[in-house]
């Protein structure tokens, strides 16, 4: 597995799923630590989601410019 | 795919060229954007770390991140959230059950089908502001037609903390599942029949039918909805504010409001309004992901 | 589904379908009480139990344009006489018009709301329409790099939460004085629906052919000529359901309207609710007032009927 497909595969759903993981941080209303990092966490997510939609998958990537 | 004009061609000679035209058509909403959008929006993360108030004509001192250390470590700014996210549940949810249900019911052969889809589809074309007016001539507790019909007595609905979320809610069900049902009874009908028969043919049964044919070919559509549906009610500011003002359905819109143009605590309320930002950005993200996912198919 | 109908399913069918039409009456209960509200006389507007059967009157849309007091006593037989068959009827109800110094009958706030809310959703119309179909024929027929992040980043504009955008136009709009303007509205009625005409026109664009274009290209058409006579005449309808999505967010729009204007350019969804606080609530009036906003996006749903699931899918979804 190179570079692009663990991104494609592995990282891009990761942090979506650290996105929602942060939402869900922000908003629930039981533990105090989880809502005070959930922006945080929300960020981290956000960041580490829009560099690796940026990474072309693998194949599509020669084929099509 | 789409085919496109390459530039060089015999046309391009003549007139503006095709690169010309490209920037002429495409950079002035660019810019326009940019200006009235993105613009405000530095200039606002630049107060988010200050102490300025816009009521007063005192300078702005520069505190670091302490209007988000603040904010985050307010109890009652959690309570706004946890308020919100319930709303959200309970609001889309219901959209969801309802919508997805009447899509089922109405995925048959039904006279005037198009006239009772066009009705159906009228509340969420209304405005907000106007639907949550008159859904609070329906509320009222002493001679509204919900407790008429469902034969309470004086119960109230809006003025009551333990209601009130929950009657919003109701009325933005009302508004908004229609458009979940629209985009279900889409997927549902580009399901083949062949599959159906197939499934009759090998008597596999209503539930099995429903799980491996019916869902499975809803799904990209639904969670299109459901995405969108849940970061709209994120920002749910109209419906909530019209209808009641308690603290029990402060929502963190309304909070934002408030301390925006009510208590002009300008600083703190572009920081609290980067952190709604960025929740409603991640959303955005996963929503577009779906949206180009559904429409390749 | 199967082709197979027994006459046990078809008893079931015929069942559901009953079901649906009791449903949707249920369902639009609420639109129908507004409308009917609009037209009752105020004291059978809040009886119980409801009134559903009464005699309609114009009296509510009467009472919505213009202002009025509670009279105290009887009319003046005299004056009643004398009185239009309009006012006859502010008469009946027991008020009478506040009139100026020269006997003219003084106009509530509500037509002047609802002239701002024509006029300002009109103007952002056609300039956001206008803007989006050249950027949609742009983004739909020429490489751009990063297309799809320009095109994200059109679409994010569009998700913004209305209070946080409001936030720092305030404080711009205040520092030029645009706050309570025409001008100030239309901007941020135009940026907001921007994004949203351009996806849209993008969709309807993408599914004309190009072929036509080359056509017209190598008959000697420049690029110009092309879109203007050959896309734009083609796109018609696509145009026409655009504008009318964006109208409609427009007219609709509340949160813009409730920040940034409070008087001269205030539309008609803030002003509208802000009657309830106002003396003595007389729901017919809110109602009529309600009624008559509230009819131009019904006709215009009707018009836009096809394009519905397009539109909410910013043209992802086609059908």
């Amino acid at each position: 597995m190179n570079f692009r497909e663990l991104s494609n595969r592995v990282l891009e759903p990761l942090s979506m799923w650290v996105m929602v993981l942060g939402i869900v941080a922000l908003c629930q209303p039981w533990v105090e630590i989880l809502h005070r990092y959930g922006v945080t966490i929300i960020l981290f997510g956000l960041v580490g989601f829009i560099v690796f939609s940026h990474i072309k998958p693998p194949l599509e990537a020669e084929s099509d410019g | 795919m789409i085919g496109r004009l390459e530039p060089g061609s015999i046309a391009a000679k003549r007139g503006m060229s095709d690169l010309a035209i490209r920037n002429l058509f495409i950079i002035p909403t660019i810019i326009f954007l940019i200006v009235f959008n993105i613009f405000p929006l530095i200039y606002s993360l630049g107060y988010s770390f200050t102490d300025f108030r816009a009521s007063m004509n005192a300078p702005a001192n520069f505190i670091g991140l302490q209007n988000y250390r603040e904010l985050l470590a307010d109890e009652y700014i959690w309570i706004n959230f946890a308020t919100t996210a319930k709303y959200v549940l309970v609001s889309v949810g219901g959209q969801v059950v309802v919508g997805f249900g009447a899509a089922l019911l109405l995925n048959r052969e039904i006279p005037a089908k198009g006239l009772v889809t066009t009705l159906l589809l009228l509340p969420m074309m209304m405005s907000m502001a106007v639907v949550g007016l008159f859904w609070k001539l329906l509320y009222s507790p002493s001679w509204g037609i919900i407790n008429y019909a469902l034969g309470l007595e004086d119960f109230e609905w809006l003025s009551n903390p333990e209601v009130a979320l929950y009657a919003v809610a109701l009325t933005d069900i009302w508004m908004w599942s229609p458009f979940v049902m629209l985009l279900c009874l889409a997927g549902l009908s580009a399901i083949p029949k062949h599959l159906y028969e197939a499934a009759a043919i090998d008597r596999a049964g209503r539930w099995y039918t429903f799980t491996r044919i019916t869902l499975p070919l809803v799904t990209p559509l639904l969670l299109i909805a459901i995405i969108f549906r849940t970061m709209e009610a994120f920002k749910t500011f109209d419906l909530a504010f019209i209808m009641t003002s308690m603290e029990s359905t402060e929502l963190i819109a309304i909070r934002l409001y408030k301390m925006a143009f009510q208590e002009w605590q300008t600083g703190k309320s572009c920081a609290l309004a980067y952190i709604v930002l960025i929740m409603v950005l991640a959303i955005t993200n996963i929503y577009v992901k779906y949206l180009n996912k559904a429409k390749e198919r | 589904m199967a082709a197979v109908t027994s006459k046990g399913q078809r008893l079931w069918n015929r069942m559901l379908v009953a079901t649906v039409f009791v449903l949707v009456i249920v369902f639009l209960a609420p639109l129908y009480w507004i409308s009917s509200t609009a037209f009752k006389p105020r004291s059978l507007a809040t009886t119980v139990p409801p009134t559903v059967v009464f005699e309609p009157e114009i009296t509510p849309f009467i009472k919505l344009f213009t202002r009025r007091v509670q009279m105290r006593g009887e009319v003046d037989p005299e004056v009643y006489e004398e009185a239009e068959w309009y006012e006859k009827r502010v008469l009946d109800a027991g008020e009478r018009f506040i009139k100026d110094a020269d006997g003219n009958i003084e106009s509530s706030g509500y037509w002047s709301r609802f002239l701002n809310s024509i006029i300002i959703a009109v103007t952002s119309t056609f300039l956001a329409v206008a803007m989006g179909t050249l950027t949609a024929y742009g983004f739909s027929r020429f490489r751009m790099p990063g297309e799809n992040d320009w095109l994200f980043f059109i679409l994010s504009t569009r998700m913004l939460p209305p209070v946080v955008v409001a936030i720092p136009m305030f404080l711009m709009y205040r520092a030029v004085g645009l706050v309570d303007t025409h001008v100030g509205l239309i901007i941020l009625y135009t940026a907001f629906n921007l994004s949203f005409s351009v996806w849209l026109m993008k969709g309807f664009i993408d599914e004309i052919p190009t072929e036509y274009e080359e056509a017209a290209l190598v008959d000697g058409y420049t690029r110009m000529e092309a879109f203007f006579k050959i896309v734009v005449p083609q796109t018609a309808t696509g145009v026409a359901a655009t504008a009318v999505f964006c109208f409609i967010t427009a007219w609709n729009e509340y949160a813009f309207a409730l920040m940034m204007t409070n008087s001269k350019a205030q539309t008609a969804p803030p002003y509208i609710p802000s009657q309830l606080g106002s003396g003595i609530t007389d729901w017919t009036v809110i109602a009529s007032g309600t009624f008559l906003f509230l009819l131009p996006v019904a006709v215009f749903t009707f018009l836009l009927r096809k394009h519905l699931l397009r539109g909410v899918t910013f043209g992802a979804i086609r059908k």
